[in-house]
């Protein structure tokens, strides 16, 4: 044996048995080979230096939280899932991020649990098709649609006001404020109504408030299946 | 989530009989690793952390190894993990110099970090021989060093680091006895730490 693998041996001989909690000294293993003493001990020293790269936890220790999940794949190589901001029976909504033109977008996308057939994610885009026909302040815009062999997705601009009905517990509009809103509403769903849409499911939960503020009923189904989302301007 | 090490190895053994489903957890798995280990090059940067998963180009990063590993057919499952190790080390490189150049976040930014001439900052991290890098000079010569090791090192370094394996499925991938793979991680590590402390006495 040359002294290369009698020194290779010994090293894994001297981890071996320091796994096992034992760091036995340089000269105890080498009593029969002495003068590979420096060698071997040099050769220890490194593997002590380099015990960061045996960790099984790569996670950086106590400064930072807990290990995350990775991040989505942007969809379509573009827009960025960021956060889920809402979900019906069918479909989740996330606040996303479109890496292109670099703004923030609302995602619309089936849930995983929904996905199925090639049927439902022809009604899914059949529904951004609609809904992108429509112009009115009141309806939020489409901005693009996507798919492939397992998965669609609809991106639209992104109302970041909430829910009527979360600024209903938040704070409640008054008298005159709340005709405005169901002004608004209500001339959103008659152009809608002029276009062939059907409103199946009105209520405070489903109307989005733009910052601006605009509101925007959400869901507009219609005998044909459902569009996204509209909203009314003041 | 990550694989467990039962699932990565049934993962394995599925590739190993050429199941495309097991492919694409392998991809994914390697897309964690490229998290974690992402995670890992910009810990004690807290000036360019807040970027480490918000960047377009991570994200780009992100996208370009799913997509190639996707698009490529390779001869084994011990190529395939080889060319996604490569491609984990090339990434984090390029990550390490887009944000270290000139014009990179880390040149001149340090609102959220300690100033540089401050304690803790950047001129006082000082690099302990003993662990791991502490910057993102010291891992990009790190990642740089293991691309330097001879071929059958740098395979281990990459089953059992980049890729996170445990010592008994790197062995299987490469076919060889765990003996074996033992003494090439030695090897690498004692080669790694030469390269890395070349003023040491040795």
């Amino acid at each position: 044996m040359t002294d290369t693998d009698r020194i290779a041996e010994l090293l894994l001989d001297w981890e071996d048995r320091r796994e096992h909690g034992i760091d036995v000294p340089v000269e105890e293993l080498c009593r029969d080979c002495p003068h590979l003493i420096p060698e071997l001990a040099r050769r220890i020293n490194a593997l002590k230096a380099t015990t960061w790269l045996t960790r099984g936890d790569d996670d950086p220790p106590s400064e930072t939280p807990a290990p995350v999940t990775p991040p989505p794949l942007p969809l379509g190589g573009r827009y960025r899932l960021d956060m889920k901001v809402g979900e019906g029976g069918f479909a989740e909504v996330w606040k996303g991020y479109d890496l292109e033109l670099r703004r923030a977008v609302a995602v619309k996308r089936p849930k995983p649990s929904r996905l199925g057939t090639t049927d439902r994610l022809e009604r899914f885009v059949a529904e951004a098709r609609r809904a992108a026909g429509l112009k009115h302040p009141g309806v939020v815009p489409v901005f693009d649609v996507g798919r492939d062999a397992a998965d669609a997705f609809i991106v639209s601009e992104l109302v970041e006001g909430g829910s009527l009905a979360e600024r209903i517990v938040t704070n409640p509009p008054i008298v005159q404020e709340s005709v405005r809103l169901v002004a608004e509403v209500a001339d959103t769903l008659a152009y809608a109504h002029r276009h062939g849409f059907l409103h199946r499911d009105i209520k405070p939960a489903n109307v989005l408030i733009d910052i601006c503020p605009q509101i925007c009923p959400q869901n507009l189904p219609t005998g044909r299946g459902d569009i996204n989302c509209y909203r009314a301007r003041t | 989530m990550p694989a467990t090490d039962t699932q990565l190895q049934r993962d394995i053994d599925r590739a190993f009989t050429g199941d495309d489903s097991a492919r694409n957890a392998l991809i994914d798995h390697a897309c964690d690793r490229l998290v974690r280990l992402t995670r890992k090059l910009f810990h004690r940067h807290p000036d360019l952390r807040r970027w480490e998963q918000t960047d377009d180009v991570f994200q780009g990063a992100m996208l370009r190894l799913h997509r190639a590993l996707a698009d490529v057919r390779p001869e084994s499952v011990r190529h395939f993990f080889n060319l996604a190790a490569v491609m984990i080390r090339r990434t984090l490189l390029d990550l390490a110099k887009h944000h270290l150049g000139p014009h990179g976040h880390g040149a001149n930014h340090h609102t959220d970090g300690l100033p540089p001439d401050e304690p803790g900052g950047a001129v006082h991290r000082a690099t302990d021989p003993a662990s791991e890098p502490t910057d993102l000079e010291g891992w990009t010569e790190f990642h740089a060093q293991v691309g330097e090791l001879p071929d059958e090192e740098q395979e281990v370094v990459n089953l059992l680091y980049y890729e996170s394996l445990t010592q008994e499925e790197a062995a299987k991938v490469l076919g060889i006895s765990l003996r074996t793979l033992k003494r090439r991680w030695q090897s690498a590590r004692c080669r790694l730490h030469d390269a890395l402390n070349p003023e040491e006495p040795t």
